[in-house]
């Protein structure tokens, strides 16, 4: 006669539950684990990656940052310039206006004194000259007509009272003269010059 | 305790360790996707940086740009000094001359 036996029918039931349940166990471990071996090669690949991108990002930044701070030295040194080309042009225009100006007073003030009557003219040195008449006035020197003849007295060696040098502006060291050195300073030969492009300029 | 119980027992034990061992597999899992994730938006980042500044090949263009411009400063740095204490000392010179040159004009005759 059939006997069911409980216990039994479980125990093998347990048993088939327990072996499917492994071979499942053992199946998703073994493809996670493969997922996870995947997924480290691919992540060692993209940190290299990543690497060789923030190097060659690093390389390029460098590069550019320094060629900024050549271009704004360049744009600030090229400003300087510029305002010195202004400076230049304004400091010319004026000496040259004053320099002008200077010669035609200077010019105006000894031609007008030509034909003046000294009655008695001191010199440091030298006898007095009587009835002293200025004939002609160079950049350093005055001649007098006198009553004993011609005297033709210089700057440089001081024979002529700084009073006729002031007022006739004589000498090297006289405004006129001084004007035009500063006119020539100010006229150097000039040289090229590159632009911002980098092309030479002549001026 | 019966046997029945006990292989219950030990097979919800047996349950509980692999579900424990996945749980730690997927973590591993997700990091390491996270972390491929990140690294992959640098990656764009970079590139998109580098496309930006014109592409790989621009590095040595603008490594000889930055050469060529500081060649150019050089001689444009050594020409400004100069000429600016040159027009400074113009400057002085003539700031001296000019009032002597007003008074001269003022005195000459009319």
């Amino acid at each position: 006669m059939f006997e069911f036996r409980f216990s039994s029918l479980l125990k093998a039931l347990l048993l088939f539950t327990c072996i499917l349940g492994g071979c499942e166990y053992l199946s998703r471990l073994d493809k996670l684990k493969a997922e996870l071996a995947e997924l480290k090669t691919r992540s060692d690949t993209v940190r290299e990656t990543a690497e060789l991108r923030r190097q060659e990002w690093n390389e390029l930044k460098t590069a550019k940052g320094k060629l900024d701070q050549v271009e704004a030295r360049m744009a600030e040194t090229l400003r300087q310039r510029d305002i010195l080309d202004i400076q230049d042009r304004k400091l010319t225009s004026e000496v040259k206006y004053w320099a002008d100006s200077m010669a035609a007073a200077v010019e105006n003030t000894r031609a007008s004194a030509i034909g003046t009557v000294i009655p008695e003219l001191r010199l440091p040195g030298r006898a007095a000259l009587y009835n002293a008449k200025i004939f002609k006035i160079t950049d350093d020197s005055i001649s007098f007509l006198h009553e004993d003849g011609v005297a033709n007295l210089h700057v440089k060696t001081d024979e002529l009272p700084m009073e006729f040098v002031h007022k006739y502006d004589l000498g090297p060291k006289s405004i006129h003269a001084g004007l035009q050195r500063l006119i020539g300073e100010l006229s150097p030969p000039a040289p090229s010059k590159p632009d911002a492009s980098g092309k030479s300029v002549g001026m | 305790m019966k046997p029945p119980l006990l292989s219950c027992c030990l097979a919800l034990c047996l349950a509980s360790v692999s579900c424990e061992r996945h749980v730690e597999l997927k973590r591993e899992i997700a990091a390491l996707d996270a972390a491929i994730k990140r690294d992959e938006a640098a990656i764009g980042q970079y590139e998109k940086d580098i496309a930006a500044l014109g592409g790989s090949e621009a590095l040595s263009r603008i490594v000889e740009q930055a050469q060529i411009k500081d060649e150019q400063l050089r001689p444009l740095a050594f020409v400004n000094a100069p000429r600016e204490r040159r027009l400074k000392s113009i400057e002085t010179e003539f700031a001296k001359l000019k009032p002597a040159a007003e008074a001269f004009k003022a005195a000459q005759p009319k």
